[in-house]
């Protein structure tokens, strides 16, 4: 064990220690999304460009399932699981949270609604269920590792 | 394809911003939970999506300096979380339905109508 283990719940040092990498991961999260965002603004694809966030929240949504559902389902609990696994999942979580973003996906819709573009805001919505999808998706994904595991 | 990506500088203001805003999404849920201790997590999250949507409207309204990358992008982006509103759909659809049914409309209705007040409030007109 890695010394970072708790009894039953992380202690204040653990809690620090992952508070700092899920930090860390959302503002890594965060710049991979510009980086994507800006890519997405500068395509010649009218459709591309639309989809705006759906281009990061909908694999973020894979990912952050994928890692909650092995975090529920093997107990990885922070101050319990191997540091180095605790360290992963949170790391993960927090790339995700950052990578994602609701307020900017709010922005698009509200545009299109304000400006009454309906079939912009059907496209939109439709990333919105895509990413959903695609949590459902990275859950499954999850089971079906366990299962292979 | 260089052209097409943010300055460095540009890169680091939505870096920082991002790591504030997760910071202050998790803040926001250990001073909740503090306040209230049977609060459900998932409030929280709602919450925080509807506040930083309206702030997200207001601040893009106001363009100039308000409107910097690091602050939209970076911290609003980070604050709010579409992955953590699917992560709370799925396990609400598990424990209760009909309370999964409410988030998975109820969040984007409430988001989307609080950044358009938020944008019109700022003064942005269509």
């Amino acid at each position: 064990m890695t010394g970072l283990e708790g009894d039953g719940g992380p202690s204040v040092a653990v809690a620090v220690a992952l508070l700092a990498v899920l930090v860390l991961a959302a503002g890594l999260g965060a710049v991979l999304r510009a980086v994507v965002t800006a890519r997405v603004t500068a395509s010649r694809s009218r459709r591309t460009r639309l989809l705006g966030t759906a281009w990061v929240n909908v694999p973020a949504s894979a990912s952050a399932a994928f890692a909650l559902v092995l975090q529920l389902r093997l107990d990885l609990l922070p101050g319990e699981a191997p540091a180095a696994v605790a360290v992963a999942v949170v790391g993960v979580l927090g790339l995700c949270g950052g990578l994602s973003t609701y307020s900017t996906l709010a922005l698009e819709l509200s545009r299109s609604v304000l400006e009454r573009r309906r079939r912009d805001l059907a496209l939109q919505l439709g990333g919105v269920a895509v990413g959903l999808v695609a949590g459902l998706f990275g859950a499954g994904l999850a089971g079906v590792v366990l299962l292979l595991v | 394809m260089r052209e097409h990506l943010p300055s460095g500088q540009v890169l680091l203001g939505v870096g920082i911003g991002g790591a504030l805003g997760g910071a202050a999404r998790v803040g926001a849920g250990l001073l909740a939970a503090s306040w209230v201790p049977d609060l459900p997590v998932w409030v929280v999250l709602v919450a925080v999506n509807v506040v930083g949507s309206f702030a997200m409207g207001l601040l893009v309204a106001r363009g100039g300096a308000w409107a910097a990358p690091a602050l939209t992008t970076g911290l609003l982006g980070g604050f709010t979380s579409f992955s953590g509103w699917v992560l709370d759909v799925m396990r609400l659809a598990e424990s209760s339905p009909l309370l999964g049914l409410l988030v998975l409309v109820g969040v984007p209705v409430a988001a989307v109508a609080a950044c358009a007040v938020g944008l019109v409030a700022g003064g942005e007109t269509t």
